[in-house]
């Protein structure tokens, strides 16, 4: 395919790239922008890894082609560092030990903050569906959950 | 050529002449960038076409008794809107995981016609027509006559898929279960639709779709003749029977996710046990 330019928010910020419209939008976020905290599980839509917010909602970015993103907003892991919410989640997936080799945390991170912003205060079985599509090679999930349950404990009015 | 094609047409018909100068439709993506990849690795990538921007393909719309579904509607999006048939929110809420079905659009879940595909059931079981965008036709298809074979579809190669059409005031009750290995990321083994109607305890009317277990979605036609009219409780009495006959009726095969003699099994058993269900008494 030609080079197109792609234009659309990444972060707070308002961005172009002269690419094929079928590039990744992993690889473009990773390689072109050297936004390495999304990472690549599988590459083909199985274990979150790679999940990103479009447009706020959690869309993993290595099934999406950079053409599809024209004018839409993305948010990665780099972006959510900067609120006050990743804070606490980041505190809490500490307290909990929901973090062994770390590869799945990004993704884990991303399915969390969206759900509390959507749920107030989600219960396990919530918790357990939101973070169906993510998978953990090392922690067996139950420090995740519990993580998940002790940030919203702790949110207070942080978003 | 086709370089100078819209990336992002606006309209169905701009798309549609993309599609037949041999740009590739994308709407989610998640079928065709797993695909893509594989085709990346033997360098042969025709351009893509982005959908997104072609207003008529969007939204839910209440028709005079029908709902129009434009075929961009993602997974999420049918799952809690609250005119979504509850046979096709069931169905589509079972697709991939969370994140997946803010993607994966059930124009896309149809045009892949794979055996596999959640949302086929529950369309065949409603009656489900689809109405096709060409550079310049406009036609209507019932859902059963547009998928072909497994991965085949009757669209010409100028004609998009825009919406589906769906009766809203048939069926009353419903039954959808999916038998796959794990409940996020796996295909289905077996899976059964049924829509039906029901008053003062008489089946009216009965449509049954069997999801995975031949090359299209299997509608079993004179099962659904033996229970039209018949009382709850004479069908339940009868579930068995009905459950065997279905059992005999479809054709499965053995793949890598289960064999036939399971999937034979496994699919006489849902319909007893939707038999079961519909005939239940309400509260
Ligand atoms: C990890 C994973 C899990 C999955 N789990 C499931 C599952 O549980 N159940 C299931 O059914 N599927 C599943 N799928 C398959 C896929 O996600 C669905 O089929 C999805 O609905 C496809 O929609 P899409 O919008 O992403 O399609 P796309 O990938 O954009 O398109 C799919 C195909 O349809 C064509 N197309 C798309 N829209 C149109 C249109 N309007 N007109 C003409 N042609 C069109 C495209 O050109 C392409 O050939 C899974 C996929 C992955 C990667
Ligand atoms: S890398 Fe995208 S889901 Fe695994
Ligand atoms: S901490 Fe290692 S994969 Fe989750």
């Amino acid at each position: 395919m030609n080079s197109h330019l792609i234009s659309f928010q990444l972060n707070t910020m308002p961005v172009s790239v002269e690419t094929t419209p079928d590039a990744r939008l992993i690889d473009v976020l990773r390689e072109h922008f050297r936004l390495t905290g999304t990472k690549e599980g599988c590459g083909e839509g199985e274990c979150g890894a790679c999940m990103i917010l479009l447009d706020d909602r959690p869309t993993l970015s290595c099934l999406v082609a950079i053409g599809a993103i024209d004018g839409k907003r993305v948010i990665t892991i780099e972006g959510l560092r900067e609120t006050p919410g990743f804070a606490i989640l980041a505190q809490a997936f500490n307290d909990a030990g929901a973090v062994q080799c770390g590869y799945c945390t990004p993704g884990m991170i991303m399915i969390a903050y969206a759900l509390l912003r959507d749920q107030r205060d989600p219960d396990e079985s919530s918790i357990r569906r939101a973070m169906a599509g993510n998978l953990c090679r090392c922690t067996g999930y139950a420090m995740i959950v519990e993580a998940i349950r002790l940030a919203a404990t702790r949110r207070g009015q942080s978003w | 050529m086709v370089s100078q094609l819209p990336l992002h047409p606006c309209t169905g018909r701009e798309a549609a002449a993309a599609k037949a100068a041999g740009a590739v439709p994308y709407a989610g993506g998640t079928d065709l960038m797993v695909r893509r990849a594989a085709a990346r690795r033997t360098g042969q990538e025709p351009p893509l076409v982005f959908l997104d921007r072609v207003a008529t393909f969007r939204g839910i719309t209440a028709l005079d008794g029908a709902l129009r579904i434009g075929s961009l509607t993602t997974m999420a999006e049918l799952c809690s809107h609250p005119a979504t048939p509850g046979l096709l929110g069931a169905a589509c809420a079972t697709v991939g995981s969370p994140a997946l079905r803010n993607a994966a659009t059930i124009g896309g879940n149809i045009c892949t016609a794979s055996p596999a595909g959640d949302s086929l059931p529950a369309l065949y079981a409603l009656d489900a027509e689809v109405e096709l965008c060409g550079v310049d036709t406009n036609r209507r298809l019932p859902i059963d006559r547009l998928i072909i074979a497994p991965g085949q579809t009757a669209l010409k190669p100028d004609e998009l898929l825009a919406a589906i059409i769906v009766s809203t005031d048939t069926a009353d009750r419903f039954y959808y279960r999916k038998v796959s290995p794990r409940l996020a990321n796996a295909l289905a083994k077996v899976s059964l639709a049924v829509a039906a109607t029901v008053h003062d305890q008489v089946l009216l009317e009965m449509r049954i779709a069997f999801g995975a277990v031949g090359p299209t979605v299997i509608r079993c036609s004179e099962i659904e003749r033996q229970c039209r009219n018949r009382s709850l409780a004479d069908l339940a009495q009868s579930a068995r029977r009905l459950a065997d006959l279905a059992a005999e009726t479809i054709r499965p095969i053995d793949d890598l996710r289960s064999s036939a003699a399971y999937r034979r099994t496994v699919a006489g058993n849902l319909l007893e046990t939707c038999l079961h269900s519909l005939c239940a008494p309400t509260t």
